[in-house]
């Protein structure tokens, strides 16, 4: 999903797990619309659901394998969360280890989170995505704050896994290049409207400029 | 175009804010020269006279000479030496801050998690309907008792239990107590109010109920906070244990006020002393606490 800054990107991320609500037309999840769904039902989906937040979002006074497990609650109740908090199932505590290890941080699972480099936080939080083993991630400019090269790695790490664990993949992009590069569907989003979906391929010259134009008139409206 | 527009607007704003700024100052300037003005017309803001000049010559030139035993001929018969004396009111002052923070503690964490309005507020389901209505029922008396108790100062609670049973030392510790409980709670609230939600909306966006959330994504977060204020405050009530000595616990207050009373300022500042020391020992630990159990880095 590509787009100028303020297109609409982050929003209709929330909108897919809720949380942000639909201002118009709804979000429908196996079926069956979000904004029609009970509370119990909406947490059963929200758990099949991942979602990595531009800044992460980790917890910086917990250990990086309480913040890993926080992405399993989904499936449990206060007792699971105390229980991660303050000494976490064996069975959990390995999974999480293998997950961190797959994402390259293995080592650090015992440390405090915010004693982490950015990179390694960024890690984490793909982990914590994973714990639950979702259907569908949904990943927030997760390369926005990140060099070029690392771009490119995280990316791949993300595209790769979502292959080896068979989930979907929605990410935000602002990077056009890295996007046409790497994927094979791409969205572009402007002002809250959908103006293409097509495979990198099919994209035009006409439809780039129109997605990144200047337009002076919009501006004006703007202020 | 618009940049231009914004930057003009951008400094009109810088000096609106100037402009502000300088009113408020000058605002609170006014205020004390007015204050002061007032008092001096009633003949409240005297300067010293030489007299308590003299007075406190006396007591600050003995600050480097505090006494290490009875300067007076006026000895009780079997009182202790002057260094136990000292130790003793040193420890029962201690005792006393840590029975009344003891009891303040653990209610002031209720009353401060029943005030906090994150539980009930934060998004995402899980009995969230329930916790909705039931969350202003809980909040609101817990505030007010937060209030009240916290509204009347040991001092007065002291004197009230004074004129009443007379200031025991299970009196003294409540009267510590019930205020400290009342502060301790409005600010352990506010502190999880004010710890940031990002990682509490996000563990409820992957199906995390808000009490899981709570748990795990805000109180971690203001727990650093609420030590850190919670040994501030058993500081305050080693000096509060101290001066309530003044009623009639053997706290260091007491034999303060004995000392001041003879004019015995060595021996005045031997308990002084004790208080420094008590203070300063209470930072250090507390210090050393903070670091080994929540991780905190030796820079704060």
């Amino acid at each position: 999903m590509v787009g100028p800054s303020g297109a609409g990107k982050t929003t209709l991320l929330r909108s897919c797990n809720g949380t942000v609500p639909a201002a118009a037309g709804g979000v429908a999840i196996n079926g069956r619309l979000l904004s029609d769904v009970g509370e119990r039902e909406l947490r059963r989906t929200r758990s099949e659901l991942a979602f990595i937040p531009q800044d992460l979002a980790l917890v910086p006074e917990l250990r990086v394998v309480a913040n890993v497990l926080a992405g399993g609650f989904g499936r449990g109740g206060l007792l699971t969360a105390l229980r991660a908090l303050l000494k976490p199932r064996r069975a959990d505590t390995q999974r999480a280890f293998e997950l961190l290890q797959r994402v390259g941080v293995g080592d650090k699972l015992y440390q405090r989170s915010d004693k982490l480099s950015g990179g390694e936080q960024q890690r984490v939080a793909v982990a914590r995505a994973l714990f639950a083993g979702p259907r569908l991630l949904l990943a927030d400019e997760p390369v926005a704050s990140v060099d070029p090269e690392r771009a490119r790695d995280t990316l791949e790490l993300l595209l790769d896994l979502a292959r080896e664990q068979g989930f979907a993949l929605l990410v935000s992009l602002h990077n056009l290049e890295l996007a046409r590069g790497l994927f094979g569907r791409l969205l572009g989003l402007r002002r809250g409207r959908l103006l293409f979906d097509c495979a990198p391929a099919e994209l035009g010259d006409d439809e780039l400029e129109a997605l990144y134009a200047l337009d002076p008139s919009e501006d004006e409206q703007r202020d | 175009m618009s940049s231009a527009t914004d930057s003009r607007a951008g400094t009109q704003r810088a000096v609106v804010g100037a402009g502000k700024r300088r009113a408020v100052v000058g605002a609170i300037a006014a205020a004390g020269l007015a204050s002061a003005a007032l008092l001096s017309a009633q003949g409240q803001l005297t300067l010293p006279g030489l007299e308590s000049l003299e007075l406190l010559g006396r007591f600050f030139s003995h600050a480097l000479r505090p006494a290490l035993d009875y300067g007076s001929p006026f000895v009780p018969v079997g009182a202790p030496p002057l260094l136990l004396q000292v130790a003793t009111a040193t420890w029962r002052t201690v005792q006393l801050a840590v029975a009344a923070m003891s009891l303040a503690v653990p209610v002031a964490l209720l009353l401060g998690f029943a005030g906090a309005s994150a539980w009930w507020r934060l998004p995402g389901p899980g009995g969230r309907a329930v916790l909705r209505r039931l969350g202003p029922l809980v909040y609101a008396p817990a505030r007010v008792v937060m209030t009240l108790a916290r509204s009347v100062h040991e001092l007065l609670w002291a004197l009230l239990f004074l004129a009443a049973v007379g200031l025991s030392d299970t009196a003294a510790v409540l009267a510590i107590a019930i205020p400290y409980a009342g502060t301790l709670g409005k600010v352990f609230s506010e502190m999880i109010d004010e710890a940031p939600r990002d990682a509490a909306v996000q563990l409820t966006g992957s199906g995390a109920t808000a009490a899981q959330a709570f748990s795990l994504a805000l109180l971690p977060r203001a727990l650093p906070d609420m030590a850190a204020y919670t040994f501030y405050r058993f500081e305050c009530a080693l000096r509060s244990a101290a001066v309530l000595g003044f009623f009639g616990p053997e706290t260091l207050g007491k034999f303060i006020r004995l000392a001041w009373n003879e004019s015995l300022y060595a021996e005045l500042w031997t308990y002084l002393y004790a208080l420094f020391a008590l203070i300063a020992v209470s930072d250090m630990a507390s210090r050393a606490l903070r670091q080994r159990f929540l991780g905190e880095t030796p820079a704060r």
